[in-house]
C-alpha cells in the first residue's frame, strides 16, 4: 500500500514496461513460428526442409535479443533489416514446402510480421513507437509480397497482422495519453506527507523541550510561588543559576555556528527550496556538507547558486533516468561550492557547446547565471557514466568582504 | 525481490497509475466483444448452433462487464476469485464459440476465442499479480490449444493438430506475457522508488530533528528571556525572595503551564484545519481518534481536501468532520471518518479532482466512498487508529 510513484518514475516504468513486454511478445511470436514449422508431419519434403524454414528465424531472434540487451537505435534498425530478410526467406520456403498454402493470409506467415510490428514498443515514447511499428509493418508486408511473387502464390494482406497492428496502435496511443494523468496529486500528497512528518518531529521535539521546562524552570517557579518572602538557601540559588545556564548555554545551541539567523536563512534560501521542489517531484535528494557558508553568502550569489542547483536537479529528473541525486556543499576561505551528482545516463560534454544542443538549461540557467556573479561551473559527464556539476561561487565580494 | 515483484499487484503499489489506466478494462472488453461479433457475422456460414454462438458472445459481455466494474475507480480492485471468474467466463465463451462451429470451422486463425481470452487476461494487468496472470495465460492457452487440436481433420488447411494448437495458443500467450511482463516491471520500478523514498525520509530525520530542536530552543529561550529568566536571575543575585517575586512566579508559572498544555494538544488535525481553511469547530471527534490516523492516510486526505478547496470545488469553510468508532467483528478496532462539505462547483469537477486521492486512500484503507446528496459531498473512510 503506498501513495504511488512520481511522474518521472511512472513515465520511465511505463516506457520500460511497453518496451520489454513487446520484446518478449516478439520473441514468443518468433518461437511460435519456429515450433509450428518444426511440427512433425508439417512438410511433405521431410525434416531437413523444416529446419531450413525454422533456421530463417534465428537471425531475427538474435537481432531482437540484441535490441533487448543494448536498447540502441542501431540494433533496432538492424532488427528491422534482418527481420525483413528473415521474413522474406521464411515465407518463400514456407510457401514452397506447404502445397495447401495457396495465399499469404495465414497465421504462420503473420507471426514474423507481428514480431516486426512489436519493435514499435521499443521506441522512447508512443509517438516514435507508432512510426517504428508502421515502418516495420510496411517493410514486413513488402517482404511477404516479394516472397509471394517468388513462390508464385497469391499475395493477400493477412488479417491477423493487420488486426495486431491496429490493436497495437490503439494500446500505444492509450499508453501515451494516460501515462501522465493525475500525477500532480502524487506531488501534493508527497509534499503533504513530508510537511506532516516535519510537523510531527517538531511536536516531538517541542514535547521534549516542554519536559525540560517542566523539570527545570517550572519547578523553580513553583518553589518561588509557594515560598514565603525571605532569604533563599545557597542550594536553591545554585539550582536557579544552573537552570539559567541550562537555557542560555545549551550545548547544542552554543556549539551551533548559526547564531544570527543563518539557519532561518538556509531554510528560506533558493537552494533549500530547490531541494524541496525536487523532492516534491519525487526525486530523492541526499544533502551533505556544511550549509552555513552557503547561508552566509550575499543575497544575489546565494540566489544564483540556488537557482543554478535547481536547474541541475531539474536536469537530473528530465535527462538522467534516475530518481536519486546528491547535493554536496563545501567551502574554502574564499569560495562556496555545490556539487550536484547523479548516476544516470550522462552525456557527451563536448555537445554542450555544439549548435542546437538540447542542454540550454545547463548553458543559460546554470553556467551563464553562475558566471554573472563571478563564479564558475565544471561539468563532468560521459554517456552511461552519470553527471556531476560543480558550481563554485566566490564568497568574498569585490571589496574583499565576505 | 523477484518473488515480491511477481506477487505484487501493480495497482496497490501505484494506485494513481491504476486509476489513470482504468479505461484499459472497458477498452479491451469492447474490442473483444466487437471482434467476436464481427467474426461471427463474417463466418456466419460456419455456425451450426446460433444459440450457442449467441451465448458465447453474451458470456464474453459478462466477462467484460465484470472486468470493467472491477477496474472502475469506484472499485479499483479485483480479488483472485473475481479474476478467475473473468478468465473462466472468457474461456467458456471461447469453448462455446468452438462448439457452435464444431465440424464446420474453416480456419482456427479466424476464431475469436483466443483473442478474447488474451485481451481479458491483458485487462488484468494492473489488478492482479504477474505470476497469477502467467498462470491464467498458460491455462487459457492449453484450453484453446486443445479445442483447436480437436478440430483437426475438419479444417480447410490440412495440417498436423500440433500446428492448430500453436495457432490458437499464441495470441493467449502473447497477451499474457505482455501483461505479466508489464506488471512485473511496473511493480519493480514502484518498489525500487518506494524503498529509496522511505530510506530517504528516514535518513533526513536526524537533520530535521536537529534543525527543529535548534529553532524551538531559540523560541523557548526568547520566551523565557522576556520575564522568567530575569525574575530567576534577580532572585539568585539578591539571595532572597520578595512578596512581588512570589506573585510574579505564580503568574508566569501559570502562563507557561497553560501554554505548554495548549501546545501538547496540537496534532495533525490542527494542521489540517489550518492548511485547508476549515472552521476551527469543524471536527467532531469526541474519542480523539483522528490524531491516531496513519501518516499516509492523513497525507492523502489533507492533500485531497486542500486540492478540492484550492480549486473552489467545495465550500471548505462549511465542512463538517465526524469521527467515531465503528462496530467491528473481532479484536481489531476500526474508526469511521466522514467529511461532509457543500459543493461549490460541479460534482464532476469534484469527483474528477478527488479521484487519484480516493484511489490512494482506497489502497491504504480498503474502505472509501465519495457520494453526493443534493449539493453536499460526503467522503467516508474507515481506518485503524494507531
Amino acid at each position: 500500500m503506498s501513495l504511488g510513484v512520481p511522474a518521472q518514475v511512472a513515465r520511465d516504468a511505463g516506457n520500460r514496461a511497453v518496451a520489454v513486454s513487446t520484446q518478449v511478445a516478439a520473441l514468443i511470436c518468433l518461437a511460435a513460428a519456429f515450433v509450428s514449422v518444426l511440427a512433425p508431419g508439417f512438410t511433405e519434403l521431410g525434416g531437413g526442409g523444416r529446419w531450413w524454414v525454422a533456421g530463417c528465424l534465428l537471425p531475427m531472434m538474435a537481432a531482437m535479443l540484441a535490441v533487448m540487451i543494448t536498447r540502441a537505435t542501431l540494433a533496432k534498425v538492424i532488427y528491422v533489416v534482418v527481420g525483413w530478410a528473415s521474413t522474406f526467406v521464411y515465407t518463400v520456403v514456407l510457401l514452397h514446402q506447404t502445397q495447401s498454402y495457396t495465399d499469404t493470409d495465414l497465421f504462420v506467415v503473420a507471426l514474423p510480421l507481428i514480431a516486426l510490428i512489436f519493435i514499435g514498443g521499443s521506441g522512447p515514447d508512443a509517438r516514435v513507437g507508432v512510426i517504428w511499428a508502421t515502418l516495420a509493418y510496411a517493410s514486413g508486408d513488402l517482404a511477404v509480397f516479394a516472397a509471394a511473387l517468388v513462390a508464385g502464390r497469391e499475395f493477400r494482406l493477412d488479417s491477423i497482422s493487420l488486426t495486431t497492428y491496429i490493436l497495437f496502435m490503439v494500446l500505444l496511443l492509450f499508453h501515451g495519453i494516460t501515462r501522465g494523468a493525475y500525477r500532480g496529486a502524487h506531488t501534493l500528497m508527497l509534499r503533504t506527507l513530508r510537511e506532516q512528518r516535519a510537523d510531527e518531529i517538531r511536536r516531538a521535539v517541542a514535547a521534549e523541550l516542554r519536559a525540560e521546562l517542566h523539570d527545570t524552570t517550572l519547578s523553580e517557579l513553583a518553589a518561588v510561588a509557594s515560598a514565603t518572602p525571605g532569604p533563599v538557601t545557597a542550594r536553591f540559588r545554585e539550582r536557579i543559576t544552573s537552570d539559567i545556564r541550562h537555557w542560555t548555554q545549551d550545548p547544542f545551541a552554543s556549539s551551533s555556528p548559526r547564531e544570527g539567523g543563518d539557519e532561518g536563512e538556509w531554510r528560506t534560501s533558493e537552494l533549500a527550496e530547490a531541494i524541496e521542489h525536487a523532492r516534491d517531484s519525487g526525486l530523492i535528494v541526499d544533502v551533505s556538507g556544511d550549509r552555513a557558508p552557503y547561508a552566509a553568502l550575499s543575497g544575489h550569489k546565494r540566489r544564483a547558486l540556488g537557482l543554478a542547483a535547481r536547474q541541475c536537479l531539474v536536469n537530473v529528473q528530465k535527462h538522467s533516468g534516475q530518481s536519486r541525486a546528491e547535493v554536496m556543499l563545501s567551502s574554502s576561505d574564499d569560495a562556496v561550492s555545490v556539487v550536484v551528482v547523479d548516476a544516470g545516463r550522462g552525456f557527451d560534454v563536448a555537445t554542450l557547446t555544439a549548435e542546437g544542443n538540447d542542454r540550454m538549461g545547463l548553458l543559460h540557467s546554470v553556467i551563464g547565471r553562475v558566471e554573472r556573479v563571478g563564479g564558475s561551473v565544471s561539468v563532468f559527464s560521459k554517456p552511461d557514466a552519470g553527471t556531476s556539476v560543480l558550481i563554485i561561487v566566490p564568497s568574498l565580494d569585490d571589496e574583499g568582504h565576505s | 525481490m523477484a518473488a515480491t515483484v511477481l506477487s505484487s499487484i501493480p495497482a496497490r503499489l501505484d494506485p494513481i497509475g491504476a486509476v489513470a489506466s482504468w479505461m484499459l478494462a472497458p477498452l479491451v472488453s469492447v474490442i473483444a466483444v466487437a471482434y467476436a461479433i464481427s467474426r461471427d457475422i463474417a463466418g456466419s456460414a460456419e455456425i451450426r448452433h446460433p444459440e450457442i454462438a449467441t451465448a458465447a458472445v453474451l458470456l464474453l459481455v459478462v466477462s467484460g462487464t465484470l472486468l470493467t466494474i472491477a477496474a472502475h475507480p469506484r472499485s479499483g480492485r479485483l480479488g483472485a476469485v473475481g479474476a478467475v471468474l473473468v478468465v473462466v467466463c472468457a474461456i467458456v465463451a471461447a469453448a462455446l464459440s468452438s462448439v457452435s462451429t464444431w465440424g464446420h470451422n474453416q480456419y482456427i486463425q479466424d476464431d475469436w476465442g483466443q483473442l478474447g481470452i488474451g485481451l481479458f487476461i491483458f485487462g488484468l494487468l494492473w489488478l492482479r499479480p504477474p505470476r497469477e496472470i502467467g498462470v491464467f495465460g498458460v491455462f487459457g492457452a492449453i484450453v484453446v490449444g486443445a479445442l483447436a487440436a480437436g478440430q483437426a481433420g475438419t479444417l480447410s488447411i490440412a495440417n498436423t493438430p500440433y500446428v492448430y494448437a500453436v495457432v490458437a495458443m499464441t495470441p493467449v500467450l502473447v497477451f499474457a506475457a505482455v501483461a505479466a511482463t508489464s506488471g512485473a516491471i511496473l511493480s519493480r520500478y514502484s518498489i525500487d522508488w518506494l524503498t529509496s523514498a522511505r530510506r530517504s525520509i528516514v535518513d533526513i530525520e536526524p537533520e530535521l530533528r536537529m534543525l527543529e530542536h535548534d529553532a524551538l530552543h531559540r523560541a523557548q529561550l526568547d520566551e523565557l528571556r522576556r520575564v522568567t529568566l530575569p525574575l530567576l536571575a534577580s532572585i539568585a543575585d539578591r539571595g532572597f525572595v520578595t512578596a512581588g517575586d512570589v506573585v510574579a512566579a505564580a503568574t508566569v508559572s501559570a502562563r507557561l503551564r497553560e501554554h505548554a498544555l495548549e501546545q501538547s494538544r496540537i496534532t495533525w488535525v490542527e494542521g489540517l484545519i489550518e492548511t485547508t481553511g476549515m472552521s476551527s469547530r469543524a471536527v467532531d471527534d469526541p474519542e480523539r481518534l483522528l490524531p491516531r490516523m496513519g501518516s499516509r492516510e492523513r497525507a492523502a486526505l489533507t492533500a485531497c481536501l486542500k486540492e478540492l478547496a484550492g480549486l473552489g470545488a467545495i465550500d471548505i469553510v462549511a465542512a463538517r468532520i465526524t469521527v467515531a468508532s465503528a462496530p467491528t467483528v473481532g479484536p481489531s478496532a476500526r474508526a469511521r471518518f466522514e467529511v461532509s462539505v457543500p459543493l461549490a462547483a460541479q460534482w464532476r469537477l469534484a469527483r474528477r479532482t478527488a479521484r487519484p486521492f480516493v484511489s490512494v486512500l482506497r489502497g491504504l484503507t480498503g474502505d472509501v466512498s465519495m457520494t453526493r446528496n443534493e449539493a453536499i459531498m460526503t467522503m467516508r473512510l474507515g481506518f485503524e487508529p494507531a
